[in-house]
């Protein structure tokens, strides 16, 4: 579903804040992508999704290249920053229905997925509101609502666990098994190692723009918690 | 005081970008920030050349120096109070690093009094930009009192105070006063311009008698002293007047301290109200119709802007003036036109016409702020599966849609009830070359734009009043105005306008193609 292939990023002349990566995420997929701050974990989210132009590299999303084809990539996939920025002088409802019409969701189609997330992230009698009066952690259920009903084939999330109540971040976490058992694949940043240990499949750590160890959570890990191996690698 | 200067320089930084300028690694980021500074300071200098040749006219033909003291004191002040009043309360209290600063040991009166003077500063350096060159010239002319040396710049200092405490003190009281309204931003807005409107229709009268007060201080003393009566006591006091002086100096300090008492009593109660939301009760799911990508951007578009209060009175005064000259020629035509005849200035009128349609109409475009006005929140538009075409056409019908319909209408009642004075090719010009003016203002303005983003504001202010690409288009407007009119007037060649109109158009639809073609690349490297 995504393919990265030697991904090159710098800012200006400064060193490279992604330094050759490659890596690969199947549909099902729930993986993770855990490094120290600055590592260029955000930066690379942030390639893939198109926001960022990259200096050398190839980057795949179902095959299709995010460079060449940008609007098909961006057709079927979703990005969520780890401070999502929204419309603040939306209401709930309003920003969604945008998104709605942005993905071309019919109307039946969109209420039914806006009521069925609003419900699960407990903000239904929240969407009349301006976004602006939004806490932090209404604005990230409000984003990946957004996110969620496009049903994209390929879902980023930068830290997404940041400034959700417990309650708020178990849904989402059982919604991310959902979404990956019907094929969706999910590629997503943190720094909650415990999180990343039980929810993925996949681990990826990244060190200083490049990736240190990639692939399945107990080759990775070996006889280590996710935690020693972590620590381990950035003592390096 | 530390804690105050330390204040002071936070707001300065973010307003002229030192940091940016001088430790981003961006080259582009850098460029941007130090345009933005140029384009301040080439605006100080045309108000300051303005009225450097305003001031050096009057007084070397004899006319008392009071005169072009209290013109450009009130057109100063005005400017000022109309300023404070778009965004004042924003500036006061309801700041986006509220929370970062409250949470700091720092004394609250200093919080608010480095907020007002966050407000007054930039206001201070246009006011000094009109005034400074009056003074130099009145200096070398009059060769005034002693006293004048140590006073005038005291004066000068405090010339924005009054209409800043004035005009923000109103956009708090109204701003708190709908705080909790659904539509409070509407009303406000709303509010404010038709306040605004009345107070330019009013100020409009002191330009038409300025010719008659010119040999008259008496006279200009009744019709300004209307208007705004401190300008008067500045202009008094700044050429001889102690008394004057003293009164302007000692009101404008006390008006000063005592608005930033109150404020410093009120100024956590007035923030959580300010920031209060409207929170709707027993909310259910609305009808979420269904709409194309093109219209669903440009309903984005329509609501960033008039959600933002210092946007839609910065923009939309050119709309609503060209509607209101339109109905307002139409309706006095018949004694415009006498008039026209009394003074034997009818081969003028087309020039008049079209400079005025012009100036109105290229104000301020939306585009030359619309993409900083994305903000933080850019990455919703970089991520959309959305061409950038797309979501620079939606940028673009913002700003013809809110000033196109009133071009137009004002375009044909005018055309209609000055044909007398008007050729074919006069008439050609005067409706040529405003559409012409418009069309090439709003793909300049966004390509100016997309040269300088800001995309890093804490309040939509800083884009919307100061941003390096606003003073550009604000001196290119200006420019327009200058090379659309001037050519046909000056060599009296009629069919010159329609020609140049011509030119705008093709300049028009050549940015158009350039911002077409580049659009995906405009996008990605915001």
């Amino acid at each position: 579903m995504l393919e990265i292939r030697n991904l090159i990023k710098s800012y200006g002349n400064g060193p490279r804040a992604v330094d050759d990566l490659s890596l690969t995420v199947e549909a099902g997929d729930i993986y993770g992508f855990i490094g120290h701050n600055g590592a260029g974990k955000t930066t690379t989210l942030r390639c893939i999704s198109g926001i960022l132009p990259f200096d050398a590299g190839e980057i795949l999303i179902d095959g299709i290249d995010i460079r060449k084809d940008p609007m098909s990539a961006k057709r079927i996939m979703r990005y969520i920053p780890d401070n999502p920025d929204l419309y603040t002088f939306l209401t709930g409802e309003g920003y969604l229905n945008f998104l709605c019409d942005i993905y071309g969701i019919d109307e039946e189609t969109r209420r039914e997925r806006i009521q069925q997330y609003a419900a699960a992230f407990e903000i239904e009698s929240k969407l009349g509101d301006l976004v602006g009066s939004y806490s932090h952690g209404m604005c990230q259920k409000l984003a990946l609502i957004g996110a969620l009903i496009q049903r994209p084939k390929l879902l980023m999330l930068d830290e997404p666990f940041v400034g959700l109540d417990p309650k708020a971040a178990h849904t989402l976490k059982s919604i991310m098994h959902e979404l990956c058992e019907n094929g969706c694949a999910i590629f997503f940043s943190t720094h909650v190692l415990e999180v990343a240990e039980k929810l993925c499949n996949k681990i990826a750590i990244i060190k200083n723009g490049k990736l240190v160890k990639a692939g399945p959570m107990d080759e990775v890990r070996g006889d280590n918690s996710l935690e020693e191996l972590f620590l381990e690698l950035s003592d390096e | 005081m530390k804690s105050f200067r330390t204040l002071i320089k936070l707001y300065l930084n973010s307003i002229f970008r030192f940091p940016v300028i001088r430790y981003s690694r961006d080259a582009r980021e850098r460029r941007n920030a130090v345009m933005g500074v140029v384009a301040i300071g080439l605006i100080v200098v045309v108000y300051g050349g303005m009225s450097a040749i305003t001031s050096y006219q009057m007084i070397s033909t004899g006319v008392d120096p009071a005169v072009p003291f209290l013109m450009i004191a009130t057109m100063a002040s005005i400017f000022a109070l109309a300023m404070a009043f778009a965004q004042g309360g924003a500036t006061l209290s309801g700041f986006a690093d509220f929370d970062t600063l409250m949470g700091m040991p720092i004394p609250i009166p200093l919080i608010v009094l480095a907020r007002f003077f966050a407000l007054y500063s930039v206001e201070a350096l246009y006011c000094a930009a009109y005034l400074v060159p009056c003074g130099v010239i009145y200096a070398i002319l009059c060769a005034p009192a002693w006293w004048f040396y140590p006073v005038f710049p005291v004066m000068l200092l405090l010339l924005p105070v009054v209409p800043v405490v004035i005009g923000s003190g109103a956009d708090l009281l109204l701003s708190a006063a709908f705080a909790r309204s659904k539509y409070k931003k509407g009303i406000t807005s709303a509010i404010k311009m038709i306040l605004l409107m009345g107070f330019i229709i009013f100020a409009y009268m002191f330009p038409q008698l300025s010719s008659r007060f010119i040999h008259a201080l008496g006279e200009a003393v009744s019709v300004t002293s209307r208007i705004y009566p401190p300008a008067l006591w500045f202009a008094k006091g700044a050429t001889g007047s102690f008394s004057h002086a003293a009164l302007f100096i000692i009101g404008s300090a006390a008006l000063c301290a005592l608005f930033v008492l109150i404020l410093n009593r009120t100024f956590l109660p007035l923030h959580d109200r300010l920031t209060a939301g409207y929170h709707v009760k027993n909310y259910r799911l609305g009808s979420l119709r269904r709409s194309g990508a093109l219209q669903a951007l440009f309903r984005i578009e329509r609501k960033r802007f008039f959600n933002s209060t210092a946007w839609v009175v910065n923009t939309i005064i050119g709309s609503i003036l060209i509607a209101v000259l339109g109905i307002a020629g139409a309706a006095f035509s018949g004694t415009l036109s006498v008039l026209l005849k009394q003074m034997s200035v009818e081969a003028y009128a087309s020039a008049a016409l079209t400079g005025v349609l012009i100036f109105c109409a290229t104000i301020s475009p939306t585009t030359s702020c619309a993409i900083s006005m994305e903000g933080k929140g850019i990455w919703i538009a970089k991520t959309l599966p959305v061409s950038a075409k797309l979501w620079l056409r939606a940028k673009l019908l913002m700003n013809l849609l809110l000033v196109g319909p009133s071009l137009l209408l004002a375009i044909v009642l005018l055309t209609v009830s000055f044909r007398s004075f008007l050729t074919a090719a006069d008439l050609l010009g005067v409706v040529l070359m405003p559409i012409a003016a418009l069309l090439f203002t709003t793909v300049f303005g966004l390509y100016v734009n997309a040269c300088m983003p800001r995309l890093t504001w804490k309040s939509d202010t800083e884009v919307v009043k100061q941003s390096g690409s606003v003073l550009v288009m604000l001196l290119s407007g200006l420019g327009l105005v200058a090379v659309s009119v001037l050519p046909a007037l000056l060599s009296g060649l009629h069919w010159l306008t329609p020609a140049i109109a011509a030119a705008v158009l093709c300049a028009a639809a050549a940015v158009y193609l350039h911002l077409m073609k580049n659009a995906e690349q405009i996008r990605r490297n915001l």
